[in-house]
């Protein structure tokens, strides 16, 4: 070799040393027939020397689980840095058309997109007529974990409660305040069939709503509105049909007042108006192209939402019962629980009681018996003297 | 006949039948085990696809019940379930290549580590039986109309004694109470 070893750095050594191992096991693979390595004494090995010792020993576990863990290095940072792409082309391809409508796109001046972990990444962008802020939240597979992506496909297939996941992309729309005043209380979405029995479990707003087929929707689709009247008002079918386009792009786009968490306390349920977009993750071109259209139109139809959208007295009206009905339940709960509180703390003080009677003299004991005894007759005087 | 009954008929037939095999004789052993397998692939075969057909289907009506409760599966109350045809025929026919799946891997342990051979003559004929039984491959495979009891949602097999399982209820005042009951978003702590 023509390098001197002193210039060598640090990995190429590490690399050079592993390969020689590599290349003493596979020649001692090659001339198998001497003795194997544990059978020899002890005084042997020493007579043999490094080499020779090398030689003999065999190196086979040692192959399998460099190798394999060699592997499952590679897969990981294959797997994450396909899923760094994948958000990125997201971002590149959306921006083109968030760019025209927001002041301010990206977390922050350093990091356009912050990386949560290998499957989770933010977005976030600001400054816009109606709109305070704009939060992508990127759900990717664990690419990066190839023995979880594995065993969660098999296992989803077989355990029913085991979800499978799948690359989505979740924006948030934060009305800002004076459009915000300007949004009535109300729930109202679009969601894709596929999918919508789930969406309605893991959202709450959603299943306050009533599910239907329309005529002004592809068969991919159905209305999930509180009333029939809402939807006749918020959506328009020659203006928004953008949304629904792609049919396999679109998971749901929802106006809400309510949580997505089922509330249990009254803050919780107090109104938080925010529009939802969620959708599965466009890859190809063609797929990406869809998806501004898709943004172009949500964000046109949250406009809509905060400029035109004036709902009937009747509407509103019902939409309110609808929300104190749903306080009424959560007061109902919290007052279960005071109520059990209040028992388990009357419980705890009797017990009190009973161990400090049980510590004091008989004598006193004795007195304090008396007492309860005559209490308990003047009561029984007293109903009886009612009768 | 309901088909609680036909099974325990057929397993007494069978009965009859596997004590007239010599079990010692190993070419038996193996005639058994190629039936057990053949039977396991063609179930599983049509159950696959079938799926593809509901797939290729892909109807979309939407299909609306409420659920009973299901303590043993952790859900406490009744749900509304709001799915496609499509999505309600592949849940059906993915529980029943699960069942195919369980017997496969209890046949496993009874014949392989019990050495009982037994139970694979049952299982090289009942599988079967059950197959041309499931509402999805009647609906599919035979092309029967679903009306009657192929109506979705199914209702519950009624059971040895003719007692039935707590029901879906479809009817449209238990799904429009239902329907907007608010019990979605439920973080369990």
């Amino acid at each position: 070799m023509s390098i001197p070893p002193q210039t060598l750095n640090i990995p190429t050594k590490q690399m050079l040393a592993f390969l020689s191992l590599l290349a003493v096991a596979t020649a001692q693979q090659v001339s198998m027939p001497s003795q194997p390595y544990y059978e020899h004494t002890y005084e042997e090995l020493k007579e043999m020397g490094l080499l020779q010792r090398l030689v003999t020993y065999n190196w086979k576990l040692e192959l399998v689980t460099v190798s394999f863990t060699l592997f499952y290095l590679l897969t990981h940072f294959l797997g994450a840095s396909y899923n760094a792409r994948l958000v990125s082309k997201w971002v590149s391809s959306a921006e083109e058309v968030l760019d025209k409508q927001f002041a301010s796109l990206g977390c922050s001046v350093k990091e356009n997109v912050v990386k949560d972990d290998n499957e989770h990444y933010t977005y976030f962008a600001t400054g816009r007529k109606n709109i305070e802020s704009l939060t992508v939240r990127f759900t990717l597979k664990p690419r990066h974990n190839l023995l979880l992506l594995v065993s969660e496909t098999i296992l989803a297939f077989f355990i029913t409660s085991i979800e499978q996941s799948v690359d989505s992309v979740n924006i948030t729309v934060k009305y800002s305040s004076d459009a915000e005043s300007n949004v009535d209380d109300f729930i109202w979405a679009i969601v894709n069939k596929d999918g919508m029995n789930q969406a309605r479990i893991e959202n709450y707003f959603l299943s306050l709503t009533k599910t239907s087929e329309s005529s002004k929707l592809p068969t991919e689709y159905v209305f999930m509105s509180e009333t029939a009247d809402i939807t006749e008002e918020v959506y328009n079918e020659s203006e928004n049909s953008g949304l629904t386009s792609s049919p396999t792009l679109l998971k749901y786009v929802a106006f809400t007042d309510q949580s997505i968490v089922k509330p249990t306390t009254l803050e919780e349920a107090a109104s938080s108006k925010k529009a939802i977009l969620y959708t599965s993750f466009p890859t190809t071109a063609s797929e990406l192209k869809a998806n501004q259209d898709l943004l172009t139109s949500f964000l046109s139809l949250v406009d809509n939402v905060v400029e035109n959208v004036k709902f009937r007295p009747e509407t509103l009206k019902r939409v309110k019962k609808t929300r104190e009905a749903e306080t009424q339940k959560i007061k109902k709960a919290l007052e279960e629980v005071q109520k059990e509180e209040l028992e388990n703390k009357r419980v705890e003080e009797q017990r009190k009681e009973r161990e400090r009677i049980a510590k004091l003299s008989p004598e006193e004991q004795r007195k304090i018996e008396k007492k309860r005894q005559e209490k308990k007759q003047r009561k029984q005087m007293k109903q009886q003297r009612v009768r | 006949m309901n088909p609680a009954v036909s099974n325990i008929v057929l397993s007494l037939v069978m009965m009859q039948v596997s004590r007239q095999l010599d079990f010692e004789n190993e070419s038996v052993v193996f005639y058994v085990r190629a039936a057990y397998v053949t039977t396991t692939l063609i179930v599983l075969g049509t159950y696959l696809f079938v799926r593809f057909k509901i797939q290729s289907k892909n109807d979309l009506t939407t299909l609306k019940y409420v659920e009973p409760a299901n303590p043993l599966s952790g859900q406490s109350d009744e749900q509304l379930q709001v799915t496609t045809v499509k999505d309600y025929d592949l849940k059906q026919a993915n529980s029943a290549i699960r069942s195919v799946f369980t017997g496969v891997a209890m046949m496993g342990f009874m014949h392989l580590y019990m050495k009982f051979t037994n139970p694979l003559v049952m299982q090289s004929v009942s599988p079967l039986k059950s197959l041309f039984e499931n509402k999805i491959i009647q609906i599919h495979l035979l092309n029967k109309p679903a009306v009657g009891d192929l109506k979705r949602p199914f209702k519950a097999a009624p059971g040895l004694f003719g007692q039935g399982a707590t029901d879906i209820k479809t009817d449209k005042q238990s799904i429009e109470k239902a329907e907007v009951s608010g019990k979605g978003g439920f973080k369990e702590e």
